[in-house]
Parts: C-alpha cells; structure tokens; sequence
C-alpha cells in the first residue's frame, strides 16, 4: 500500500518536473529540473526493485550526464534565447508533432482500455509454484531386492518412483539420490501421488497446497523398516546476508533417530577449534535451515546430544558418519539432503548428502543487485558490453575530432609570429635609428637580384 | 553463475565483424605515430583491415550459428550483408583519400570512425537481440554524426550534422521505446524468444497484445528514421546536402544497410506471427505497404524538382529506400519471408555500387570553393570525359532499372516478391514512380550527351576538379559491381540462396 | 501494484519528451528533451522487468543509459562547434539549406 502512495506521489512529482522543465524559459532552469525528473524516476526504480539502476542514474544521469549539460550552458551563456516565436518555423514540424503525439495518445488509451478489461484474469506471472521431487530412498539397492515385512509377505524395495500431481505423470523413474528441476504448476490445491516406477496404482498420496511464487520440494523417504513415507519442504529463496550462502539440512536417514551435524572448518587442525555445530538434534523427517559463510567444508554426522563432547574431545564413538565435502556459494540457497546409500561393495548402509541444487528461482534473491547485472553483464550481455566500449570509444575520437580545429586552419602560428617580429623590428629600429628601419627594406633585395637574367 | 568457455561463445563464427573492431582499435593507436602529412597510410591500412574482415567473412559465410550467447547470428544473411559493408566502405575511403586533403579536413580520424560506423553496420545485420541491435546502430550512427559535421568552420557541414544528431538520437529514442513495449508483452529481448512467445500473447486477448502491436509500431518508427522512408525523410535532404560528399555517399549506402538488416531480422524472425485470428498475413504489412507507397512517390517526385545533384540523389535514395521497403512489406505474407528477404539483399548491394558510383561522378565535379554540384555542371560532359560520362549515364541507367545492369535485378526481384505477397497495388505505384524517376536521372543523360556548351564550359579533356586516380578505381569498382551483377544475377543469386531467416521456426 | 500505471507514467514522459524535441528551439533543450525520452523508455523497461521477474530490462536499461552518455557527448561536442561557427543554438537558425 504504502507503494502505491509512494508511486502516486513521486510519479506525480516527475510529471511536473518534466512539465517545468519544458516550461522554463531559461536553460540552466530546465536542466535542474530535469535532474529533478531524474531522481524522481531513480525512486521510482528503487521502488521496482533496481537498486542497481537506481545507483547509476543518480550518478551517471543526474549527476555525471546533466553537469555535462550545465557545463555547455554556461561555457555558451545561452541560458536564454533571444525573444520571438515561442513555437518552431519548420514547415513540416506542426504536422508531425500533432501526428505523433495523436498516434500516441490513441495508443495510450488504447491500453488504458485493455488493461482495465484484463484485470479480470489474474496476471500469468503472480499464479504459479514451483514444484520439485526429491527421491531420498536408500541408494545403491538393487531393485529387486526384496525385505521382509514384519509378519506380512515379503515385498520389494523401491529405489524408482514416478510423481503425479492431479493424476498427471509429473516426474518419470526418478532413481533414488535424484531430483527433478522446478517445474512451474498453477498455485493452488494438488494431489500428489508417489508411484512405484511404471507402476499404475499408487504407493503414497499426499495433498499439498502450494502458495503463489512459492516453491515447494516432494521428498520421498524410507523409514526404518523400507516403507516410504512423502514429505513436503518448503524451499526457502529470502535473501540471506552478505557473503553467506544457505543451507537447508533435511534429516531422511533412516534408522538412526536424531542426529546433529558439525562443520569442520580446515581438515589441517582436527581439534575444536576448527569444529561448529550446524545443526542439533535433527530428528528424522525434520528440517533445519542455516546461513553459514561461503567456502568448502566437510561435515560430519554426530550422534544427537553429543555433539559437544564431540568438539570437546573429539570422541570417534560419538562420530557415526564422515560426509563429502560440501561447497557453499555466496548468496544462495542450498538443500541438502541426508540419506542413506548401501555401498555397492560391503552392502553397508552409510550416510550421504543428496544435493538439491542450487535454489535460485525466478524470484532470485538478489534481484536487480549490482552483483547479478554485473554477472549477466559479463556473461549473457558480454556483445552489447563490447559494442558500447567501442561506441565510446568512437565517441571520444569524435568529441576530439570535433572541438579540436585549430590544426586545420593552414599554419595560424607561423602568421602571428611574422605580425610580432615586425612591430619588434620597428621598436629595434625606433631605438637604434634610422639605419635599421632603412635597412629592412632592403631585406627583400636578394630575391630581386637579377639571377634569372 | 556459469562462466561460458570460449568454445561456447563460438567467437570463431563472429569474427569477420569482431577482426574489423580490432583492427579498427589498433588503427587508432597507429594513426598517433603517423606524421601529419602522411594520413593516407591510414586510410591503406583501414582498406587492409576490411580486406583482412571479408576474407574472414568468407570464410565465415555459409556458417549457420548462432555466437556471443545467443545474441549474434551467423549466418547467409550476416555474411551477405557484411560483404555489401565492406565493399561499400573500401569504395568510401577511395573516395576519401583526395577529397579530405582537397579540403583541407584530412584527419586520420576520419578513417576510424568510419570503420566504427561499419563495424556497428555489420554488428546490426548480425543482432538476434534487441539490446544488440539497439547498441549496434548507435555504434553505426554516432561516428556519422561527427562524419557529417567533419568539415571545420563551415556552417552547412556542422548544420547538417547536427540536424542528423538530432533526428537519429530522437528516432533512437523511439526504437528503444519499441524494444520495451515488446519485452513488456514477451518477457524477452531476443528476436528468437519474441518469435515462439508472439503467439501465445495474441491467444490470450490481454494488454499484452496490445503492447506488442505499440511496440512494434514504435520500431517500425525508429528504423524507419534511420533507412529515411516517408514520413519520417525530412532530414535526409538536409544533411546530404551539408556533409561531405564522400560521407554522403558513404551515409546513404551503409545506414540503410544497417538498417534494412535489423529491420528485416526483427520483422521475419520475430514478428511474422504478429497476425489477426485466421490470418496469414502479418498485421505490419499493411502499415509498411503503405510507408513504401508515400515513400516512392514523394521520393521520386520531389526528386525532379531538385537542380542541386546531391539533393536529387538523397531524395532518390529515399525513393530507394521504398523499393528496399515494398521486399520487406511482401515478408509480412506468410512463407515469403526468405524470397522477400534475398531480394531485399540483393537490392541493397545493387543500390550499393550504383549510388556510391554516382555519388563519386558527383564528387569528381564537385569544386572545393564549397558550391553545389547542379545538374547544370553536368552539360557537355560527354565531350569533356566520355568516359565519365559513359560510366554516370551507366549508373542512372542502374538506378531506373534498365536491364543489363544490376538496378534491373534489384528491382526484378522485389517486384517479383511483391506481386507473389498479393500486393498488386504496391507493384502498380512502383512500376509507375520507376517511370517517373526516369525523368530526373534521364536528365542528367541528356544534359551530358544532348545539350553542349550553353553555358561555357570547359574543353575537351579539362581536368575536373575532384579527379584523381582513387576516385577513378571507386568508379570502376562501383561500375564492375554494377555490370557484374547486372550480367550475371546468378552470382548474387547464388550468394543468397540459402537465407533462411523465417523457415528457421516453422509457422 | 499494477505494471500499468508505471507504464502510463512512462508514456506520459515519453510523449513530453516528444512534445520537447518539436517545440523547441534551444538546440540543448531539444537534447534535454532526448533524455526525457529515454529515461522514459527506461522507467517503463525497468517496470517490465519487476513484472517479468528477469534481469533483461534492467540490462537494456544500462545499455540505455551508457549510450545516452556517448550521445550527450558527441551532440554537446557538435552544439560547442556549431556555436563557435555561428554564435547561436537555435535550431531556426540553422537553414543555410533549403529545400
């Protein structure tokens, strides 16, 4: 709301400025207003969201481009011109100035209309999810091992499964230790159903409601006895602090019960002072979300309850599983996923980490920051990059080429020098007497000399 | 955040374009150390930089690819467009060399901007984005602004620049418009995601449409700004008339290649589905069929009435730009879209020899106490420089379309495309206002041949006063271009025979 | 808030702009009026891009911003060299040619 407000004020603001700018009858007048049209308009893109932009039109626009103009305004003293027609003479310029302005304003209308029609329909954008399937099922099992039930039959293991969301196939035979992307789906209430791979009839359903510009994570996890539980996370995408990254631990390890985690800050110093606890007591089926500075760890998985013993004394029975080193980036956001995985050798279950990918949405959290422009800049946009570093380069040789024209005019220097040593004869002559000054006529006299006879 | 190798930037494919950037760079350190009395090794150094680019561009040529993340095309029609730049530049700069020291202006400087200003041209041809084609043509117009005002301390030359100044950056300032109206309806800026995002926003009946259709009149206004047809023409007379001849001619070939290039690319690629329900021909061409139609007769019309030669051909290069402009109305039919765009090519190398040949018969009479070449200078010049005169007569020829010269295959192809597109009304005007232009070139003919020292001009064999051995090779190359591709269309044809700008996305 | 409204407000400034660029007869005015212009194209690229959730706009808008710095550059280089030719900026002036 207070946007709206925000929006209606300055917006109102830069319509002025730019109406007294067009008004002022004298020039350095209209460039401070357009400054002030400038600024208004850098507000406005703060209130967009374009922090980044916001900056550089303060200091290239407003600043940089209109002192340029100041400057030519009082270099030329042409803050006012002479008074007369306050209108244009050019013949053609009436005509195409209505015409386009017309043309204009029909077309400003035009989409007034419409989109007060469209309003009716919900803007594409705003009514979407995000939907993903993480499958944290034990790894490394073979498919057609079989685990008996306690007092039923015995029954396969599933490492593949297949997400359906209303009934639609979602996801196909995704294996355990996998994810999918995000895939955008209507906001609203679904069904989900975990299948078996290629299997029709369900294993699991669950009903989830996904929020508008939400994103939500299906986890498909074991328990202790090789049943399948579904689970939902929501994915978090807040902005997280100066070089930090995020990370969200999510327990799936069957078995075990309750579990912590410590980082280990440099594999050189094994002692405490190198150990943090991430995460404590992490009971199965929980989440707990962390912003941890960027870097390369490792991490270790620490009986519940233990983990200060452990960084105390570093007790290996309190140690029950070491884990692949982790990467943590600046400014995203991280899942990690805790699963089991039979080694395909001893047939021992272990610990892994399932990494969910980086979470960075549509909604990213640094949108319009001066690190992601930069990014793109460099990256996607590295042509346009280019091209301008040589438009102003261009632009440069032409202001010179331009301003810079007393080379072209056929040796000035040698013909005011000529008119300085004159009047300096003459006062060496005035001084000396008469004998210079009648000698100077006599200077041109060699040429006349009758060589050519 | 992925860091592309340079495998994937595939620079390789951009590099007849990029090598010309390079040189140009490298060009601008070298004129430093160059003496004063010595700028025409700049000027040879600038035409080995062009040849070093086309024979990348040769090598380059029928690639198929796209460059720089997806924001350059490489391909037949790039590579195409390219060889008219470097030609029409490398004839430019012959004409240079004596005119700039004729006038007191020579300036190393001068070549350099003029390689940016190809540069940009060629970077435009190759945009598949808007931000691209947006930079690219500031990258083209801004070394032509301070081209035009080159001459120092005379006012038609500095007028005329900064009436080109302002036009362009007020024409620039509509483009940019256009290109955020169109990423408001689509969401994206490249020319291939507008094209498979058009139909979607149509099917949905919103704003979004309608800010497609703003957006897209908008760019039609801004690029129509820069290729000078109708409404939007009225600074074209002015400022070829105050620029330097050289500049002129080199102005009114490489602008409108430029531009036609984007101008075809944003129309085929992007918005050939821009149609009513139930419709196959694109809403755009209606609105461009009737830009062409004003623009050849207002073009060809007024051009009789001009006695200044410079004026009369920039008002018949604004008829020319209709020609180019009836090839790029007919692409709004569906699946005409290559044809209309090879003949389009085609007709913009043709218009590329013929005028740049005109332009330097004119700049041979062209006195350097700053007066204007009449068509009255033109009297008796057969008897004077047969073979100047030989060569003029052969390019006016060119310029009305008679066959044997390659303004007959330009025009051949455009009516031809034309006519398939439906447009028999178009066809109709432009047959017609080819009569009409035959008047004013037809006069400079018989003003050479038929009409003799009324007004006492020089004897046979006079020296003229901008003759030199440079402009004589741009007349014979401009001349060699012309014949060729008046001969034997097959080259040119052949050249373009595989563009494929709209079959690459099926409708 | 809705999109529109800043998209309205640009093409408010925008038509300024162009009321600007015909009405005037300060050759630097005229430029100013260029500006407003593009910084109205700006202001409606930078809404776009809030609505779309992409980065393209904000990129186009840098782009924008750079290439009106080179233009102002060149266009004030041209308004010092035509004033010291002619002692004038007004655009009426500037009628050696006609036609």
């Amino acid at each position: 709301m207070i946007e709206n407000v925000l929006f209606g004020i300055v917006g109102i603001f830069a319509v002025f400025a730019a109406a007294m700018m067009l008004g002022s009858k004298n020039a350095v007048h209209s460039a401070l207003w357009l400054i002030v049209n400038f600024i208004c308009v850098a507000v406005l893109y703060l209130i967009l969201e374009a922090s980044f932009l916001a900056m550089v039109q303060i200091a290239v626009y407003a600043g940089a481009i209109m002192v340029l103009f100041l400057f030519v305004i009082m270099l030329l003293g042409a803050e006012r011109l002479p008074v007369g027609e306050s209108v244009r003479t050019y013949p053609w310029v009436g005509g195409a100035a209505l015409a386009l302005v017309l043309s204009l304003v029909i077309m400003l209308s035009l989409v007034i209309l419409f989109a007060g029609q469209a309003e009716t329909t919900p803007e594409p954008v705003n009514a979407t999810a995000q939907l993903r399937l993480l499958n944290a099922a034990i790894e490394g099992t073979e498919e057609t091992e079989t685990v008996a039930m306690e007092g039923e039959a015995t029954q396969p293991v599933v490492t593949h499964v297949d997400l359906y969301v209303n009934g639609e196939l979602f996801a196909d035979d995704i294996e355990a230790g996998h994810a999918t992307d995000f895939t955008e789906v209507p906001a609203g209430d679904h069904t989900i159903a975990i299948h078996a791979a290629g299997d029709a009839t369900p294993l699991l359903t669950s009903a989830i409601s996904l929020a508008p510009q939400s994103s939500l994570t299906v986890i498909v996890r074991p328990t202790a006895d090789h049943a399948l539980v579904v689970d939902t996370l929501n994915d978090d995408f807040t902005p997280v602090q100066r070089r930090n990254g995020r990370v969200t631990v999510y327990n799936a390890f069957p078995g075990v019960g309750a579990i912590s985690i410590v980082r280990v800050n440099s594999i050189l110093f094994d002692d405490s002072r190198n150990l943090d606890i991430l995460v404590s007591n992490l009971a199965q089926g929980d989440s707990a979300s962390v912003e941890i500075p960027e870097g390369r760890y490792e991490w270790r998985v620490i009986e519940a309850g233990r983990e200060e013993e452990y960084r105390n004394t570093l007790a290996e029975d309190a140690l029950l599983y070491r884990l692949p080193d982790i990467e943590i980036e600046r400014g995203v956001s991280k899942l990690q996923v805790l699963a089991a995985e039979t080694d395909a050798v001893s047939g021992q279950v272990r610990a892994d980490l399932i990494d969910g990918g980086n979470l960075v949405g549509d909604a990213a959290p640094n949108f319009g920051t001066p690190e992601s422009v930069g990014g793109l800049l460099f990256i996607d946009y590295l042509l346009p990059l280019q091209l301008v570093a040589l438009l102003l380069l261009a632009a440069m040789v032409g202001v010179i080429v331009l301003t810079h024209r007393e080379d072209s005019q056929p040796k000035p220097s040698r013909a005011t020098r000529r008119k300085v040593s004159r009047p300096l004869t003459s006062v060496i002559a005035a001084q000396t007497g008469t004998d210079v000054s009648t000698n100077a006529p006599q200077l041109p006299q060699p040429t006349q000399d009758p060589v050519g006879d | 955040m992925d860091i592309p190798t340079l495998e994937q930037l595939n620079l390789s494919a951009a590099f007849p374009a990029i090598s010309l950037a390079l040189g140009t760079c490298l060009l601008l350190l070298v004129d430093l150390f160059l003496p004063k009395n010595r700028k025409y090794l700049t000027a040879w150094l600038a035409l080995g930089g062009l040849a070093v680019s086309f024979i990348f561009n040769l090598f380059a040529y029928n690639s198929s690819t796209t460059a720089l993340e997806g924001m350059f095309i490489a391909d037949q029609f790039t590579g195409f467009s390219n060889i008219a730049v470097i030609v029409a530049t490398a004839i430019s700069i012959l004409l240079s060399i004596d005119y700039l020291k004729r006038h007191q202006m020579e300036r190393g400087e001068y070549y350099i901007l003029l390689l940016f200003s190809a540069t940009g041209a060629m970077f435009m041809a190759a945009a598949n984005d808007l931000v691209v084609i947006f930079v690219a043509l500031e990258l083209l117009s801004i070394p032509l602004y301070i081209m035009a005002a080159f001459r120092p301390n005379d006012a038609r030359s500095e007028e005329s620049g900064m009436k080109y100044f302002i036009l362009g950056a007020f024409s620039s300032a509509f483009l940019v418009y256009g290109a955020a109206l169109i990423y408001g309806a689509s969401g994206t800026t490249n020319l291939t995601e507008i094209f498979s995002s058009v139909e979607g926003i149509l099917a949905t009946q919103s704003a979004s449409s309608l800010y497609l259709l703003a957006g897209t009149a908008l760019l039609v206004v801004g690029l129509g700004f820069k290729v000078a047809v109708v409404p939007f023409h009225m600074w074209t007379p002015d400022v070829y008339e105050g620029a330097p001849t050289p500049v002129t001619a080199y102005m009114s070939v490489v602008a409108k290649l430029g531009g036609f290039a984007s101008f075809l690319r944003v129309m085929i690629i992007a918005l050939p589905a821009l149609a009513l329900p139930e419709s196959t021909i694109a809403v755009w061409q209606t609105t461009l069929w009737l830009i062409a139609a004003a623009t050849l007769i207002l073009g060809n019309f007024v051009a009789i009435a001009q006695t200044n030669v410079k004026r009369m051909l920039a008002y018949s290069s604004i008829a020319h730009a209709g020609y180019i402009l009836m090839a790029v109305a007919a692409a709004g039919t569906a699946g005409l879209g290559d044809s209309a765009a090879q003949a389009a090519l085609i007709y913009l190398l043709a218009y590329t020899f013929t005028n740049l040949g005109a332009f330097a018969v004119a700049m041979v009479l062209e006195k350097t106490d700053g007066s204007n070449v009449t068509l009255d200078d033109f009297i008796g010049l057969s008897r004077r420089q047969p073979l100047l005169a030989f060569l003029m007569a052969f390019f006016m020829l060119s310029l009305i379309g008679i066959p044997t010269t390659s303004g007959f295959i330009g025009k051949w192809l455009v009516f031809q495309v034309t006519l398939e597109a439906g447009l028999i009304p178009l066809a109709i005007i432009g047959v017609l206002t080819s009569v009409v232009s035959a008047y004013y070139y037809v006069r400079i003919i018989v003003n050479m041949y038929l009409r003799e020292n009324e007004a006492a001009v020089g004897d046979e064999g006079e020296a003229l006063p901008g003759a030199s051995q440079y402009v004589n090779w741009a007349i014979y190359a401009s001349f060699a271009g012309t014949l060729i591709l008046g001969l034997l269309p097959v080259l040119a044809t052949n050249l373009v025979n595989t563009v494929n700008l709209a079959t690459m996305f099926p409708r | 808030m809705a999109i529109d409204a800043y998209i309205i407000l640009s093409a408010v400034l925008f038509s300024m702009g162009v009321l600007g660029v015909l009405l005037k007869r300060n050759a630097i005015l005229v430029f100013m009026s260029v500006e407003l212009m593009l910084n109205a194209s700006n202001l409606a690229l930078v809404a776009f891009a809030r609505q779309w959730g992409g980065l393209e706009g904000h990129l186009f808008v840098f782009f924008v911003i750079t290439v009106a710095a080179a233009e102002v550059a060149v266009g004030l280089a041209l308004i010092v060299a035509i004033f010291r030719t002619k002692q004038s900026i007004n655009i009426d002036e500037l009628h050696q040619m006609e036609g």
